[in-house]
């Protein structure tokens, strides 16, 4: 129960040498692998051909989520790949991981990601920070398929707002033109609202109205949008005279900027309670449990988060509206509101404080994992290209006789091969135990650009049918779009990557 | 792994599921890489494999009598009471490796089958023939050989890919069994079919009877 059986730790070790082993090798190669592996690699292949691939424009076009799909995977153990047996898992590596995740998203790409987000960022940070009784509770009935988790750390912002001013822009140019605000504030030396004069609200400051400063504290939305349309030096310098006041009133929230997290969590009677609004949650509304990131201590910044692991039944959880997404339409992406929601005390994961860090390490992780995914959809756009570029004849011939199209399908190939060597090098690192930040951000980098890369070509060298949907290019194409922005965008991979290269050069 | 004794793993897996069969024991005759073939029938839900490691030019010239031979003597020491095969390779598409095991044995044969059940002690088996479905009663022990339809084939599940790692896998050589692998077929000639010769368009049904006329392909 407790303690791994003696068989699988000799298992593990087995796996250990023979992984350290290939690792010195370097795998380069599918034949290279180890023999589980090409069997794995058999398995997933065969399904995704099976079972994925006729399907995946039908839950791209209807926005289906794939449940007997994920069912049978569970079935097969992809939906815990590293997780051990005695817990419910497969008790593969994070090579078996990869592998699997690039053979399923070949197939389909949004099957890849509810595998993904359930693999490495729900069951991962459990398995690693997990007391015994957490990882009893929410690993086994998560690792068959029939229940999937979801991994809370992105936050609304202005996002909320933002959408607001939208909507509301295009109502006010629905109005009558002229009739709106700053129509009739143009060119007027006083506010013919109040009758105010203009002036600068500082020294040497820009003309700035001072009702429309008012009116920003009144309704933040609204005077928010006005403020945009003032000149920017002036805006610039009211922001910071008024940093302070104007800070508290914009909501903080993060992407990126994951230290900044505004859900609290306070310690209650009988455990936490949670208030805030996560947003982009990938399997928010299949999901039947979540690992959310709060803020338990303000004053410590990011070292003042917390992980929880909140139960879908949790009173006070409540879901947004599915987003209308460019592509894995089959995954369902909504945000998470907390409104007092409250939680047993023994839901916090690890200790308080460690939040960041636990959300730090899970990306990491699942940044091979998605590396995984972008390296399917290329693989798949470059399948297609090369198989249309066969049969296409133009010019008298087969269009893939011409060199244009071999050079593009060159490109494709080498990104690819690239990323994936890349991919293997990263999780063949995480298996043997050592740090892999540097090697994920590459791959996941590489990976993304390449899957982005190899869609767009795949369109063009398809021509028009390229760009209807009776080919799946199209889906490719917007499948991969989101691969440089989910789990670390393309530029936070870049800060990665630079910080570790610095450090290693000496400086920082 | 040939797709018919895939069909035949799978439902050697299923009869053990249905508590028909015991134990189920692969084999495959072969050099080294058999070895994968036999971890992938074990990841299906075999008990035990038993490699006979015949490479080289002993491999180039193995015959479907050798195969059959083997797969008798290895019936009788593991006293087997089912042999299920696939009814034909897809490299000779020779289709005598069960019927030549059952004369071998002298047991009944069931070959084509496309489904079995249990009996009363035999089995009743349904076969695809070239005019429709004949069904047969066998007594056991027997050879059964598998056809297209008689299964779909599962995928092998990670867990169980995991479990035939432990799985023993025993190497005999056909000395030990007391085979002599020596060949009793020379192959002649291999050559491509004759390519097809562009066809004639003729104006009418009497030009047709003449050109037939001429070509001796009719009287």
């Amino acid at each position: 129960m407790a303690a791994y059986s003696r068989s699988t730790k000799v298992l593990a070790h087995v796996l250990r040498c023979s992984l350290q082993w290939y690792g010195r090798r370097s795998i380069v190669s599918l034949s290279s692998l180890p023999e589980t592996h090409q069997m794995l690699h058999k398995t997933c292949r065969d399904f995704a051909e099976n079972e994925l691939k006729p399907l995946a424009a039908k839950f791209d076009r209807e926005h289906l989520y794939p449940k007997e799909q994920i069912r049978k995977m569970g079935e097969l153990g992809l939906m815990a790949v590293d997780v051990p047996e005695n817990l419910g898992g497969s008790g593969l590596d994070y090579l078996a991981y990869s592998i699997a995740m690039e053979e399923i998203s070949r197939g389909c790409a949004s099957t890849g990601v509810i595998m993904s987000v359930n693999n490495s960022l729900y069951l991962g940070p459990i398995l690693k920070f997990g007391t015994e009784k957490q990882k009893e509770t929410f690993i086994p009935p998560f690792a068959a398929g029939e229940q999937i988790g979801c991994f809370a750390l992105s936050e609304p912002g202005m996002q909320q707002e933002i959408r607001t001013i939208n909507s509301s822009r295009q109502e006010a140019r629905k109005r009558k033109k002229g009739s709106g605000l700053m129509d009739a504030w143009r060119g007027q030396s006083q506010c013919p609202e109040n009758g105010s004069v203009r002036e600068p609200m500082w020294p040497g400051g820009g003309p700035v109205y001072k009702s429309c400063f008012q009116q920003f504290l009144r309704e933040p939305v609204r005077g928010f949008h006005n403020l945009l349309r003032q000149k920017p030096s002036s805006l610039f310098m009211l922001l910071v005279w008024r940093s302070s006041s104007v800070a508290s009133l914009m909501p903080r929230g993060n992407g990126s900027d994951a230290g900044a997290a505004s859900t609290v969590a306070r310690p209650s009677d009988d455990g936490w309670t949670l208030s805030g609004t996560k947003s982009w949650i990938t399997n928010g509304y299949e999901a039947e449990a979540s690992v959310v990131f709060a803020t338990t201590d303000t004053s410590k910044k990011h070292k003042g988060i917390s992980a929880f692991i909140v139960p879908k039944s949790a009173t006070g959880l409540s879901l947004g509206k599915k987003e209308d997404k460019l592509g894995i339409r089959g995954s369902s992406t909504c945000s998470l509101i907390f409104e007092d929601c409250s939680i047993p005390k023994d839901n916090l994961l690890g200790e308080p404080g460690l939040g960041f860090k636990i959300a730090m390490m899970s990306l990491d992780a699942g940044r091979i994992g998605i590396a995984s995914q972008a390296l399917g959809i290329a693989q798949a756009a470059l399948d297609c290209a090369v198989e249309y570029a066969s049969k296409r004849n133009a010019f008298g011939s087969p269009i893939l006789k011409l060199q244009t199209i071999q050079t593009k399908i060159a490109n494709m190939a080498l990104q690819i091969e690239s990323a994936r060597l890349l991919t293997w090098r990263a999780a063949a690192l995480k298996d043997s135990g050592k740090p892999f930040s540097k090697e994920a951000a590459m791959a996941k980098l590489a990976a993304s650009e390449a899957a982005t890369y190899s869609a767009h070509q795949c369109i063009q060298v398809l021509g028009g049918m390229g760009y209807v949907t009776d080919m799946p290019a199209e889906r490719h194409y917007r499948d991969a779009r989101i691969t440089e922005i989910y789990e670390g965008t393309s530029e936070i991979q870049r800060l990665v990557i630079a910080s570790n290269i610095i450090k290693e050069y000496g400086y920082s | 792994m040939n797709p018919f004794d895939e069909i035949a793993v799978e439902e050697a897996v299923r009869l053990k599921e249905k508590k028909i069969a015991q134990e189920i024991v692969a084999v495959s005759c072969g050099p080294a890489q058999s070895q994968e073939t036999l971890r992938t029938a074990l990841a299906m839900g075999v008990d035990r494999g038993i490699h006979v490691e015949v490479s080289g030019p002993e491999y180039d010239t193995l015959q479907p009598i050798h195969v059959s031979k083997i797969l008798a003597k290895l019936a009788q020491d593991e006293k087997a009471d089912i042999v299920i095969v696939g009814k034909q390779a897809i490299d000779d598409d020779s289709n005598q490796t069960a019927q030549m095991t059952a004369a071998l044995l002298d047991w009944p044969q069931a070959t084509f089958a496309s489904k079995i059940e249990k009996q009363n002690g035999e089995l009743q088996v349904t076969r695809e023939i070239d005019g429709g479905l004949e069904t047969i009663k066998v007594k056991l022990p027997a050879v059964v050989s598998a056809d297209l339809r008689l299964n779909e084939p599962r995928y092998a599940t990670l867990p169980n890919i995991m479990k035939a790692k432990k799985k023993p896998i025993k190497k005999v050589s056909p000395k030990d069994l007391g085979v002599d692998t020596a060949a009793r077929i020379e192959v002649l000639s291999v050559e491509d079919p004759p390519t097809r010769q562009a066809g004639v368009i003729l104006p009418d049904v009497d030009q047709l009877i003449v050109k037939l006329k001429e070509g001796g392909h009719v009287q």
